[in-house]
């Protein structure tokens, strides 16, 4: 009885606190993608033919985790074969985060060539206890 | 030394090649655990621990490719790449490579 009634602590509990800082994270990643909107990340290996000053290569990095009640759901979709919601708002999430940061160190920067993203479970294999992203690419600066 | 990961060095030209240089880092997933990350995995978010020692790992891993590109004679590395793999059960690598260049 005990186990049940901390089951359902932690379950309610997860569900409220982690849809509230994911919500806050996305009204976060969405006010500084447009902050960031001028500097192109682009996955192309060639831009503008404009003289280029400088080039160098920016990574960005996150890791994000799962919370109680996304490894519930998630287990219990992937039992039954169903679409993993709650696994792809966090991939998401991670990913925009990633792409961010690598803008953020490329401060000053005309445009971010070839941009590459790849991912890394952290943890066990049958949970999805989290997740690590890392963007990166080639800042260039034009001559001014 | 200039760093990318496209073919070129953009605005240099490329004078002499040196071959493949990499660099790896490995890390015991064991030593990333602390309280406030099993903390955080009831109620999700971001595990900066987490982040900060994956980034540094990556930049050490990037330190010795720079390292092994400067023992060459070359000034430049590029088309980098980044790669993880499982070594062992808890472990993981950060493997970094790329072609060592001399520009101009």
């Amino acid at each position: 009885m005990e186990d049940l009634i901390i089951f359902v602590i932690l379950f309610v509990s997860s569900y409220l606190i982690g849809r509230y800082k994911e919500k806050r994270h996305f009204a976060d990643i969405i006010r500084r993608e447009k902050e960031l909107l001028a500097l192109p990340a682009l996955t192309m290996k060639q831009t503008e033919e404009y003289p280029v000053a400088e080039a160098k290569l920016v990574t960005g990095n996150v890791v994000i985790a799962g919370d109680y009640f996304k490894q519930i759901m998630a287990s219990l979709a992937s039992f039954f074969g169903m679409r993993l919601s709650v696994a792809e708002s966090m991939m998401d999430r991670a990913r925009r985060e990633a792409v961010l940061r690598m803008k953020e160190q490329a401060t000053g920067a005309d445009a971010i060539l070839n941009v590459r993203l790849q991912s890394m479970k952290i943890g066990q294999r049958s949970t999805i206890t989290g997740v690590e992203v890392m963007a990166c690419g080639t800042a260039i600066y034009y001559a001014k | 030394m200039d760093i990318t990961n496209i073919e070129t060095v953009p605005g240099k030209t490329i004078t002499a090649h040196y071959g493949l240089v990499c660099g790896s880092t490995v890390r015991s997933k064991n030593a990333f655990k602390d309280l406030g990350a099993s903390l955080k995995n009831i109620f999700g978010g971001e595990l900066k621990s987490y982040t900060k020692l994956l980034d540094e790992t990556r930049q050490e891993a990037v330190d010795r490719m720079k390292e092994q590109a400067k023992s060459l004679g070359a000034n430049a590395v590029v088309n980098v790449r980044f790669a993880t793999s499982d070594v062992a059960a808890g472990a993981a690598e950060i493997y970094v490579y790329g072609t060592a260049v001399t520009v101009r």
